[in-house]
């Protein structure tokens, strides 16, 4: 048997399913365009769309050419170009960049044909590339299901909610009244809500059971401390944290950064003293608070666990989408503590070391002496920064919220905008650690 | 929130939705019953069950015959019968039958009555032990014992009593039985005849209850009950089954766990087996399967001819009339002597499935099981059939077809026991032969095969023997250490320089086949991983520098010369070649037919051996050259007959120097006598040596170079392509940029790289590379030079140090152990740093730099340095004793456990890559090799089986090559080990190039070494899973090893041919009048006659017999067909009869005549090829005088046919270690072994085990004292008498007419050539066994059918009238008591002094 199919006929026919899926959604967007008489080059553009997708689809699972003649193939140029750039550098600003695009142009992107358009353009990507042999790897892996369906969850919820909001905002720039006064359609708990709710959860418990049965979980080899799996990946809900640790220290990225987490979401209610935006909708009203979670959330958290899921590969290499998983990869990790540049790069100098019959006091000396300039810059980052921003851009904030809630609130957006700092100095200056006492098992 | 009364759904669509859900919920969970219950495994045992109730369908079937039939219903009649008779006397049946039975209740009763007073009676007894516990007083003791004792006489009453009355009941039943004897002997008959029936019923009725049949509704129902879901739970009949082995552990992530081999749930039949190890179900793999049963079991639908519908089932019988059998997982596992049963050595219960086959055991599926298919388009196949893919994640994947006997290699360290076994033959073919080939190739001397492990034993112990006394006395101390016991399988070259020269060595090692094609040394250069130019021009360095160190370092051999007067006689020693035994290890073109691969064809030895002297030394005395050579000391001594002197070696060695054309024809003189061939080894010349070079390649140069003040016309200069590390090229220096430029110039390291244009070196334009290439050579090396070149445009100018590749490979090799100044120091200094010489001096294994810190550094020393350095790097060692190597390790990754390596460390590297493109021997691509024979085996398309086998087995390890599986790698590293550095070499330094040596292996060999490699696995199972041999067994297996070590069976038949056929007469043998009595009864208790009957027949119904014999007519292929016959001596009893039966038996040398076409098969013996080649020889005159075939086999070396009863294991000990001359009638005498002590001891053992003979010592009764005072008793002067029978001299006297005995020398008769000379008698009492002697004395032909030696003690004849009254038995009785008592009776009755007669021609000769 061939170890690498490139495409077996199920695959084919797999694919001709997809586009079957797609021709049925677009069927219905067809017969609405048609209903709200959008105008007939429109509908004409839509039929014969739905059309061709139909045709492909169907010839895909009828076509009887073998799959060395399949020519709907993602086109090889752009799977290079894709690989090419797959580095985490240009994916972490891809996304903040999408992530900037999606704000900025909201009132866009919420129109229904542009959605609709993103949706297909989505589908049909996922589609293309099923195409290409190590991307249907890593897709196709039943562990990954859940994450490629999230990935569209993600985008629905993201997508409704700016619907939402855009409205609002735009009623309230024309002084309507908001959608959710005038919709105001209230419900009884019995029989809608509980109904309702007692339904989906019927019906999603026999989702979950006939996707037990289709999907059988991966039986994988027996647990051995000798050889663990490359790559050796966490519950996909925490790819993120453990991106985290590459950049850094276990201690940091495991147990400091999550608690923080923790503790900001807890703290939310006691920091937020904007009262807008309660009960409805809105981004205007909000923005400094929807951007903040929504950083946090999209590119930090669900960006990241997709990055952890499709691209980090053997020995927690990064590879492309559709780049072959080759444990062979290597790459140049020489990454040093800022303590090395200083010492050693600026100042020419071996690092200060105490010594060997040195007293315990001499040598925490030179332990802190050699971290100096990092823990000097740490404790400027976390100290003096909040001052700065106090007097400066959050000066508003500031005043309205007195001093510890702000410096609880700094504190906290700094704690978070520190994986984007660490990130830049990783990949700009091959910073391996800001503070870096291994005596203590202190790193930062 | 205000409440309305409106909903915002309508309540009637929720509910129906609602009512969907649940609906649907409903089915998602019987959906999920569905899938649990639909297992695979389900289906199989109930087709198993359909299967087997058809099967007890068809012997139920079988039973219906006419016969069957008639005995019925005789029977039932006789039964009817009987009952009648019975009825006639009714009423005393009945008067009986009540007596019985009123008998039979009082019994009841009565016993009951007993047991109960006997409990009354125990109370009491137990009353009484209280009391004495409790001390109680006399009397109340007494009172107690008589109650005791009342309570004793009651019961001892009651026991009487009803023994009288059981003894009455008794007569009532013999009363009673006779009565109706008729009728019960006719049901018991009836019962009987239907036993077979009876069980087969039982069967079906348990499996398959017919619901029809009113007595097995019951069943029926409980069947259909047990098998419902959820009910089936509760033991019902499909369930799985496993086997448990709590001991044989299976590692699963570093954890020991028991195994659970549920193998048995699918594969239900594996283990059944009928008495007689028949198979219940033999496998054919077009027989019944999951896939055709319904055709078998319950047929299609059919609409015949008349419109009805029938049924129509498939016949289990096939056109040709062969039965359909059944394939997997229905069939019974083959071979039931050697697997699964009870009373073989792998019960199932006991070693389970997994522990051989491997695979998940757990696993219930067969994509869990981890099935391993043979080939890819098996998988292809598997893929549709059942889904299959490779599970990666299971370690220990099933064994393919093609490897499963790697398992054995778990338990049976030994090997041998797999390949030579007398009770299985060669169970393990592949395993066994992977063995031998690595025994016969050396593998081990660079991969170590280490079975120990902290003493305990591994795996197969494969390992070369101590190389220093002080190694071999290390581990002699060291209780946990074993030594190894393999011999380097190279010649030693430790005194090398005698034996050729520089020129055939040097050839030789840079293609070892060139000269010899069929040579065992694997080939170092000209691989794929030398063929740049790079590896051309240091190649030719090494190979001079090996030959150097071989001949600089070889010791003096001081060398012998045959007597100045002799001249050696070439034709002679052809004659002798062939007579003193060469020819059993050696082929020669001159010998024909002739063929031994022991040792090398000595057809060209005269273009290898430099000095005739050199040879004759060897042959004379072969451990003087080669301490550790296998080869013996034939006794090549010079020889006077008659005047005429013969030196044996000179003339071999003369013969074997003989001129000869390429061919290897002999070329004479002009008189047609053979010629010394003068120029030797002279014919080939050393190699050229790379003179001054650069070290870089060059591209073709396109683009102009525009360098300043050229001719822009053309391409210029030459483009440098890559620069080898460590070359001169690499050594280049930039001349600093006047801005930098500080006094040094060429300071700044910027060497020569890829894409530069050398435009002009020492400043002359360069054309093109062959010009350049030519400055290069005419310069002087190490002397610095200026070269200009064009990077990028940009015009630079270089310095750079053109030298030899010797001087480069040096430097690059001393930079590896110092600094780079260091060796430009040494090098221009010509001598080695102080320091660095005194830490080699100091060293306790010697660095190779050794070679360089004596003296000046010069070319010469620097050329031995490479030497030793390319001999450390290959390994040479590994083979051969070289000298300076004798604490070197060996090179190559340890074995032990190389087939549970990781895959992941496979360094597979660029493989897949190389194979896409090449890889075949003829250029072509592994890959669309691989491709082709995937098609052709999904479409069935090869040509023939053999294709089949071999185009799969390259698919199968290409495949495992893509999977990165250990088979594969394995594969390819056998079959070309240099094409893992493909495309490596360019960015690897010349010594990190892969170095193993490409092997002649065919891609059967490689396919048996790559399965005992992957067998190693270094993880032995519990200890009582190892097998252990009985110290017989162990004396097997230890012999065979020496066996083939020494090859013994080159000239010794040990196994005699075994014939299969219907002989034409087959006279069981009566006893003559000549013969006694009591020695057929001694041969008959010491070679007991093997039963030679077999289940075989010939197609005309005749049985067909199995016998040992020897060929003493072939079949005469011009004779008529019909009339076609062979002719064979019989060589052990055999009978033909029960045991027992002294009427069916044949005893030697009875001659059978078979007719080829009632012959059905034979083997032609076990070894002994030189001996048969030598008696064919010598039928035929071709090597000395025609003789007859007796004579000749009686010269060749004799068949070591039940040695072991024959000679005294001690004996046999000596005589190994120093084989004294036992006959006169063989020209060649058993040679001299270079054999251990320890050797000899298994060897000797080895035979005596091989005859269930007791060993290391055999009892001799016939020496102690109370024997011989019984017959001293019985006969006075026993033994003198005995001494006169062996001792008289003829022409009265038997023995000493042919041998001498008591001291006394033989002499010939009258007529020379007419007499032969037997063995002196003198070692008969430590040689031979005394009843062997007995039978051999009494009838010598019953032992070997071709000896001349007479049947002297004859029944029929008087001889010596006033010795033991002239009774012949008592005298050969006697004489082999005085033999045996031979040295104690020569010492008291005194030399024999009569001298011997001439006397007429004797036929005599021990065999």
């Amino acid at each position: 048997m061939n170890p690498h199919p490139d495409l077996t006929p199920e695959v084919i026919r797999g694919i001709g399913w997809l586009y079957l899926l797609l021709f049925a959604m677009n069927i219905f967007w067809t017969v609405r365009v048609y209903k709200r008489h959008e105008g007939v080059g429109s509908l004409a553009a839509w039929a014969m769309y739905t059309v061709m997708l139909f045709i492909v689809g169907a010839t895909h699972i009828t076509g009887g050419s073998g799959p060395a003649h399949f020519l709907i193939r993602m086109p090889t140029g752009f799977k290079s170009l894709v690989d090419a750039g797959a580095k985490p550098e240009i994916y972490f600003t891809l996304s903040i960049a999408l992530f900037a695009a999606v704000v900025w142009f909201r009132e866009q992107l919420v129109k229904p044909t542009v959605s609709w358009l993103i949706l297909n353009g989505m589908v049909l990507f996922m589609t293309l590339s099923m195409t290409d042999y190590d991307f249907r790897q890593i897709v196709g892996k039943p562990d990954n299901v859940p994450i490629v369906s999230m990935l569209f969850i993600v985008a629905f919820f993201t997508w409704l909610y700016f619907k939402r909001a855009v409205d609002n905002d735009q009623r309230i720039a024309a002084g309507r009244p908001l959608f959710e006064q005038e919709d105001n359609e209230k419900v009884l708990v019995w029989p809608d809500l509980v109904y309702t709710e007692m339904i989906c959860m019927v019906v999603l418990t026999a989702v979950l059971v006939a996707w037990g049965i289709v999907l059988q979980a991966p039986l994988e080899e027996p647990a051995s401390a000798s050889r663990t799996p490359n790559p050796s990946k966490a519950p996909w809900y925490f790819l993120g944290l453990q991106e985290m640790l590459v950049y850094y220290d276990p201690w940091m990225a495991g147990v400091v950064l999550p608690s923080m987490i923790l503790v900001g979401l807890m703290a939310l209610p006691y920091i937020d003293f904007n009262k807008k935006g309660n009960g409805y909708y809105t981004f205007n009203e909000r923005k400094f608070s929807i951007l903040t979670f929504m950083f946090g959330f999209l590119p930090l958290w669900i960006g990241l666990i997709i990055l952890g899921t499709f691209l980090r590969g053997p020995n927690w290499n990064f590879f492309g989408i559709y780049e072959f998983w080759d444990v062979h990869k290597l790459e140049v990790l020489n990454n040093i503590n800022l303590s090395e540049m200083v010492w050693v790069d600026r100042l020419h100098q071996p690092l200060p070391v105490a010594p060997a019959d040195a007293s315990a006091l001499s040598k925490i000396g030179h332990i802190l002496l050699r971290e100096s300039v990092g823990l000097v810059l740490v404790a400027l980052y976390l100290g003096a920064l909040p001052m700065l921003m106090a007097m400066t851009i959050f000066r508003r904030f500031f005043m309205r919220m007195g001093f510890i809630r702000y410096m609880v609130f700094a504190n906290l957006v700094l704690f978070m905008a520190c994986l984007p700092i660490k990130m830049v100095l990783r990949w700009s200056l091959n910073l391996k650690y800001i503070v870096a006492i291994p005596e203590w098992f202190f790193n930062i | 929130m205000p409440a309305t009364e409106e909903y915002a759904r309508n309540l009637r669509s929720l509910h129906v939705v609602s009512a969907a859900s649940a609906f649907v919920l409903l089915g998602a969970t019987l959906w999920m019953m569905q899938a649990d219950y639909a297992d695979e495994w389900r289906g199989i045992q109930k087709v198993a069950t359909e299967a087997e109730a058809q099967k007890i369908d068809d012997d139920l079937l079988k039973l219906e015959t006419k016969d069957f039939e008639t005995e019925e219903a005789r029977l039932k009649e006789a039964v009817e019968a009987g009952r009648n008779a019975v009825k006639a006397e009714q009423d005393k049946v009945d008067k009986a039958a009540a007596e019985v039975s009123h008998l039979e209740g009082q019994s009841q009763k009565l016993t009951r009555d007993v047991k109960f007073q006997n409990a009354k009676r125990d109370k009491t007894r137990a009353d009484y032990d209280l009391k004495v516990r409790d001390e109680a007083s006399r009397e109340e003791l007494s009172n107690y014992r008589k109650i005791f004792e009342g309570e004793q006489t009651k019961a001892d009453n009651g026991a009487l009593e009803l023994q009288q009355l059981q003894a009455k009941l008794d007569e009532a039943n013999k009363t009673l039985a006779a009565l109706t004897k008729p009728r019960d002997e006719a049901l018991a008959a009836k019962k009987k005849h239907e036993t077979e029936l009876d069980r087969l019923t039982k069967a079906k009725e348990i499996i398959a209850p017919d619901p029809k049949k009113p007595s097995e509704v019951g069943m029926a129902f409980k069947r259909w009950l047990m098998q419902l879901p959820i009910i089936e739970g509760f033991n019902g009949p499909v369930k799985v089954n496993q086997i448990w082995l709590p001991d044989l552990t299976v590692t699963l992530g570093m954890k020991e766990a028991a195994r659970y081999d549920r193998c048995i749930t699918c594969h239900v039949n594996i283990d059944k087996v009928q008495t007689g190890n028949v198979l219940d179900y033999p496998h054919d793999p077009h027989g019944i399967s999951m896939k055709n049963a319904d055709e078998y079991l319950h047929g299609k639908k059919v609409r015949s001819s008349d419109g009805t519908t029938v049924v129509k089932k498939k016949s289990r019988v096939r056109e040709d009339g062969s039965i359909v059998g059944y394939n997997h997982p229905f069939s019974t596992h083959p071979n039931p002597d050697l697997y699964l049963t009870a009373a073989s050595p792998h019960p199932m219960q006991k070693f389970g499935c997994t522990s051989c086959h491997e695979g998940q055991g757990s696993g219930t599926s067969f994509q869990n099981a981890s099935h391993s298919p043979n080939s890819p388009d098996i998988a292809e196949k598997w893929h549709k059939d059942y889904g299959y893919s490779y599970n990666h994640f299971w370690e220990y994947p099933m064994f393919p077809e093609r490897l499963r006997e790697a398992a054995c290699l778990k338990c049976h360290h030994n090997v041998v026991e797999l390949g030579v076994n007398p009770k299985f033959g060669n169970s393990a073919p592949t395993v066994f032969k992977g063995y031998e080939l690595i025994r016969q190739y050396g593998c081990f001397g660079c991969h170590e095969i280490n079975g120990y492990a902290a003493g305990k034993p591994i795996g197969p112990d494969m390992r070369l023997e101590p190389q220093t006394p002080e190694e071999a006395e290390r581990i002699a101390a060291d209780p946990l250490a074993v030594a190894g016991t393999m011999r380097k399988v190279g010649p030693g070259l430790r005194h090398f320089a005698a034996k050729t020269t520089r020129g055939w060595t040097e050839n030789w090692v840079e293609e070892p086949k060139r000269f010899r094609p069929e040579t065992r040394m694997p080939q170092f250069f000209n691989l794929t991983n030398q063929s740049d130019k790079h590896a051309k021009e240091l190649q030719p360095v090494e190979i001079a520098g090996i030959v150097e160190y071989l001949f600089s370092k070889s010791e003096k051999l001081t060398l012998e010369h045959w007597d100045a007067a002799y001249t050696p006689d070439a034709e002679r020693g052809k004659l002798l070649f062939s007579q003193r035994g060469c020819a059993a290890c050696h082929s020669h073109d001159d010998l024909v037919g002739g063929k031994a691969d022991f040792g090398p064809n000595l057809t060209n030895a005269h273009q290898k051996i430099a000095s005739i002297e050199w040879l004759y030394t060897w042959l004379r005395e072969p451990t003087r050259h080669s301490a550790r050579t296998r080869m013996p000391n034939l006794y090549l001594e010079p020889e006077t007959v008659n005047g005429v002197t013969v030196n044996p070696a000179a003339d071999i060695a003369a013969f074997l120097l003989v001129k000869r054309d390429d061919q290897g024809k002999a070329l004479p003189d002009g008189d047609g006598k053979l010629v010394h061939d003068d120029v030797g080894p002279g014919r080939f010349k050393q190699l050229v040596q790379p003179g001054v070079y650069l070290g870089c390649t060059f591209a073709p140069t396109r683009e102009r170079t525009g360098w300043r003040g050229q001719a822009t016309d053309g391409p210029r200069g030459a483009k440098v392509a890559s620069v080898m590390p460590g070359s001169p090229a690499s050594r280049t220096f930039r001349v600093a940029a006047p801005a930098e430029e500080k006094g040094a110039k060429g300071t700044s390291a910027d060497s020569l790289a890829a894409g530069d244009v050398i435009v002009r070196y020492k400043g002359i334009d360069v054309r093109d590379a062959a010009h350049l290439e030519e400055l290069v050579s005419a310069s002087p090396a190490g002397e610095e030079v200026t070269i200009s070149i064009s990077r990028q445009g940009a015009n630079l100018e270089m310095h750079l140090t053109p030298d030899t590749p010797l001087h480069d490979l040096t430097r690059w090799y001393l930079s590896k152990v110092m600094t780079a100044a260091k060796v430009s120091a040494a090098l221009k200094t010509k001598s080695y740093p102080e320091t660095e010489a005194a830490a080699i001096k100091a060293a306790s294994v010697k660095p190779d730099e050794i070679e360089l810190i004596n003296g000046e550094i010069t070319d010469e020393t620097m050329l031995r340095y490479i030497g030793r350095r390319s001999i450390s790097r290959y390994g040479c060692y590994g083979c051969h004793d070289i000298p300076g190597f004798e604490k070197a390790r060996p090179i190559g990754t340890g074995l032990f456990d190389w087939g549970r390596k990781d895959p992941t460390k496979l360094a597979l590297e660029h493989i897949e890559e190389y194979l896409h493109h090449h890889g075949e021997a003829d250029g072509s691509s592994t890959a669309q090799r691989a491709e082709k024979a995937l098609l052709n085996g999904v479409n069935d398309n090869f040509d023939s089986v053999e294709e089949r086998d071999r185009e799969t087995a390259v698919g199968y390890f290409f495949d495992q090559l893509n999977h990165h599986g250990r088979a594969g790698f394995l594969w390819q590293k056998l079959r070309d080990p240099r094409s893992y550095d493909f495309k490596k070499i360019e960015t690897k330094g010349y010594d990190e190039r892969l170095r193993m040596p490409k092997f002649p292996f065919s891609e059967s060999d490689i396919e048996a070494i790559t399965t005992f490699v992957l067998g190693l696995v270094g993880e032995p199972p519990a200890v009582k899973y190892v097998y252990h041999p009985s110290v017989p067994a162990k004396a097997r297996i230890e012999g065979e090893k020496l066996l083939a070590k020494f090859n013994c069976t080159g000239c010794h038949m040990v196994e005699l041919p075994e014939i299969t056929g219907v002989p034409e007469d087959l006279t069981p043998y009566k006893l003559e009048a000549s013969d006694f009595p009591q020695a057929l009864d001694l041969l008959l208790k010491v070679r007991p006659p093997r039963d030679a009957r077999t289940t075989r027949k010939l197609p005309t119904g005749e049985d067909a017999i199995k016998f040992h014999a020897m060929l003493v007519q072939p079949i005469n292929p011009d004779d008529d067909p019909e009339d076609q016959s062979a002719f064979y001596d019989l060589w052990e009893p055999i009978t033909i009869g029960d045991k027992g039966d002294i009427n069916k038996l044949l005893l030697p040398p009875n001659r059978i005549e078979l007719k080829a076409k009632k012959l059905l098969s034979q083997t032609t013996g076990r070894g002994g090829a030189f001996s048969e080649w030598l008696v064919d020889a010598s039928v035929k005159g071709t090597v000395g005088p025609k003789v007859e075939r007796s004579v000749a086999r009686e010269m060749a070396p004799p068949t070591l046919f039940e040695e072991g009863i024959k000679v005294q294991t001690p004996w046999l000990y000596a005589f190994l270690k120093s084989p004294d001359r036992l006959r006169y009638t063989t020209v060649l005498r058993m040679p001299h072994f270079n054999m251990s002590n320890d050797e000899a001891e298994k060897l000797a053992n080895y035979f005596a085990a091989v005859d269930s003979a007791s060993f290391p010592y055999q009892e001799i009764p016939q020496r102690e004292p109370q024997y011989l005072e019984t017959k001293e008793h019985e006969h006075p002067h026993y033994l003198r008498d005995a001494w006169e029978v062996i001792t008289k001299a003829p022409p009265t006297g038997v023995c000493a007419g042919c041998h001498a005995v008591g001291g006394r020398e033989f002499v010939a008769g009258n007529d020379p050539t007419k007499v032969t000379r037997g063995p002196n008698l003198d070692r008969v009492y430590s040689r031979l066994q005394p009843d062997w002697l007995q039978i051999w004395l009494y009838n010598p032909k019953w032992i070997t059918p071709y000896t001349r030696m007479p049947q002297n003690f004859v029944g029929n004849k008087e001889m010596f009238p006033e010795l033991f009254g002239g009774k012949g038995q008592l005298q050969a009785v006697a004489a082999r008591d005085a033999l045996m008592n031979y040295l104690q009776l020569l010492e008291k009755e005194g030399k024999a002094t009569a001298a011997v007669a001439a006397q007429p021609a004797g036929a005599e000769g021990d065999k």
